[in-house]
């Protein structure tokens, strides 16, 4: 897998889970920031390709544009049992993305499971743009 | 506000406060000793005890719990009061998991009837409640029958052959919140709801077998019919992915009505709107319907309890005897009737991480314990204990009868997960008497009893500011998590 495109670490936070993201364009931000939930949720290594979803959301601005594609990706997570560990962002502007999921239907006896994500909070939530590119940080409520 | 400008100053023992300054409208105040006052001032939530003083129509003061610690816009162990004209109701302050509580459950056993098939009690426990992410409910519900449950609650599974009548007499409301429209609930909220009614859930939600440890209280513990040895079941989890997806449909709604009403925030996440509102009214039908799915959900797995207790045991159920003794809601907003400067209010109460405490004689507390005052519940970490207190008049005075709800973590799962490194987590707890059987190893590991404060320095800081009252101790004997 290729490293540029998953730039983000994980944020200690005492009682749940957070990932600060990196990337060159917008596009690679979000994608970057829906590697860091599924490798929050579970053992990406695992998970094999086939399975393909297309996914869109709409916002007012960028930082609820990024909490609502989180919580659509974990929410088809819980409702379609679908694990995830591609992303490809086809068309995002402030208020609108577009986007290509890949991954595989959740099977308990192969894939690990860590945890389950309540929600994607707006706690200490921002996007921006630096010298290098984006940056966003993200709380999960565990 | 920034935590290095908090300035914390002691009121008296056991209570601090942050005085008002810019635009907060009451000073905010917190429960604690003083060995615990600088552990809480190094992280944010005394700032966002602060910020929370800042929301239109707050009663008094913005109250911490002594378990207070980093929540999303209101910290955990948050108790925050709303005059009902002009105050405000905020889906953060009453949090993600809506209407997470705790139910107990006394057996007529004695920790020496089942030391022998503790093991598999566990497993049958196990094998009847399905805990961890991804778990699938046995009950596959149509949103129709999604709608009787959140509108009837603890009482409707009763209907459907889940326990008993008398159950409903020991849950706050009876087991069923009035008010909840189905109408409110997003096609989101039946989504997630639909397969997880009777699931546990994962991360620091569990069912645990237990025993009566230490009673501190005998006429209390006598009017509960708590005694010495007594085998125990604890049930803490909430509404699971319905209630998460109520509090995210209506942070969408309040981060408008925000703008609409031109309330001013110091942080996004404590978005509101004001109780009379349209938009507030809304949210209040929503939660009440997570409120009743919770209730709903910790009946369900009370009645597969039970039968895991027969299967494993080899007894019949009058035997076993394994009645509810109360259950609490830990994350929830309520409108109640509370005395303000001498003047009876009603209130819109949020408390998001605190317990309901009601004193002796309450309406709200059941008939036969309205002497003792309300029961409250206090789950502790998996390898250590957990408490049964009773509500009081001071927390009628002094924080609209609420108290703390847990330990609250020490560690992040970060480092717990570190420190379990190396070491077989499962086999300590076992040499220690205490079973633990879970979906996850990960999830044991980041449970540790280290990664926890010790419940009982919380527990003595309540009793010590008169917010409640001890009556008993209870520790694991065995424990299921997700």
């Amino acid at each position: 897998m290729d490293e540029r495109r998953h730039r983000y670490k994980q944020i200690e936070h005492t009682a749940d889970a957070g990932i600060q993201v990196f990337g060159a364009t917008l596009g690679e931000l979000f994608e970057n920031a829906a590697f860091g939930l599924f490798d929050i949720i579970g053992d990406l290594e695992r998970v094999e390709a086939g399975l393909e979803r297309a996914v869109s959301v709409t916002a007012t601005d960028l930082e609820a544009l990024l909490v609502a594609w989180l919580s659509e990706l974990n929410f088809l997570f819980q409702t379609e049992r679908e694990i995830y560990n591609e992303f490809r962002v086809t068309r995002i502007d402030q208020a609108e993305l577009s986007a290509v999921v890949g991954g595989e239907k959740l099977d308990l006896s192969r894939h690990e499971i860590y945890t389950e994500v309540k929600a994607v909070t707006y706690h200490q939530l921002y996007v921006k743009q630096t010298a290098a590119g984006w940056e966003a940080q993200v709380i999960f409520d565990l | 506000m920034e935590h290095s400008t908090i300035k914390l100053r002691k009121v008296q023992d056991y209570l601090w406060e942050i005085p008002r300054e810019g635009k907060m409208r009451v000073p905010a105040r917190i429960y604690a000793t003083a060995d615990m006052i600088d552990a809480i001032r190094s992280d944010n939530a005394p700032v966002q005890a602060a910020n929370v003083a800042h929301l239109p129509g707050i009663v008094n003061y913005s109250l911490a719990m002594p378990d207070i610690h980093w929540g999303y816009g209101f910290p955990i162990g948050g108790v925050a009061a709303f005059d009902l004209n002009n105050g405000v109701i905020s889906p953060g302050g009453v949090g993600y998991d809506i209407n997470c509580g705790v139910r107990l459950l006394a057996s007529k056993l004695s920790r020496h009837d089942i030391a022998p098939k503790i093991k598999n009690l566990v497993d049958a426990l196990f094998a009847h409640v399905p805990t961890g992410v991804g778990s699938k409910s046995s009950l596959r519900l149509s949103d129709e029958v999604v709608r009787r449950a959140i509108t009837g609650g603890a009482a409707w599974a009763v209907k459907q052959g889940y326990g008993s009548q008398e159950d409903l007499e020991y849950i706050e409301e009876n087991g069923c919140f009035e008010g909840g429209d189905p109408a409110v609930v997003s096609k989101r909220a039946y989504e997630r709801g639909r397969s997880q009614l009777g699931t546990l859930g994962s991360g620091n939600h569990f069912l645990e077998v237990g025993y009566v440890s230490e009673i501190f209280d005998q006429e209390a513990a006598r009017v509960l019919g708590l005694e010495l040895d007594q085998v125990t079941v604890i049930i803490h989890c909430g509404s699971r992915g319905f209630g998460h997806q109520i509090c995210d449909d209506y942070l969408s709604v309040m981060n408008r009505a925000v703008q609409k009403y031109g309330i001013e925030l110091p942080d996004r996440q404590l978005c509101c709107a004001p109780i009379e509102s349209p938009e507030g009214q809304e949210y209040l039908r929503a939660m009440r319907c997570a409120v009743n799915y919770a209730f709903a959900n910790r009946q369900i797995i009370t009645a597969w309890a039970r039968q895991a207790f027969e299967e494993a045991l080899g007894m019949g159920s009058t035997k076993i005897g394994l009645r509810v003794v109360y259950e609490v809601a830990h994350n929830i907003a309520k409108i109640e009737t509370h005395s303000v400067d001498g003047k009876k209010m009603k209130l819109c109460v949020h408390r998001k991480g605190a317990t309901r405490a009601f004193a002796p004689g309450a309406a709200e507390i059941p008939a036969a314990y309205r002497s003792i005052g309300q029961p409250v519940l206090i789950p502790g970490d998996m390898g250590r204990y957990s408490y049964v207190l009773v509500g009081s008049q001071v927390a009628m005075e002094q924080t609209f009868g609420s108290t703390c709800h847990g330990a609250g973590r020490a560690m992040s799962r970060h480092k717990a997960k570190k420190t379990a490194r190396g070491r077989a987590i499962v086999r300590e707890l076992e040499d220690r008497g205490i079973y633990v059987k879970a979906s996850s190893r990960r999830t044991i590991d980041e449970e540790i009893s280290e990664a926890y404060k010790d419940v009982a320095s919380v527990v003595d800081a309540c009793q010590l500011a008169g917010i409640s009252k001890k009556v008993a101790q209870l520790k694991p004997l065995g424990c299921i998590k997700g």
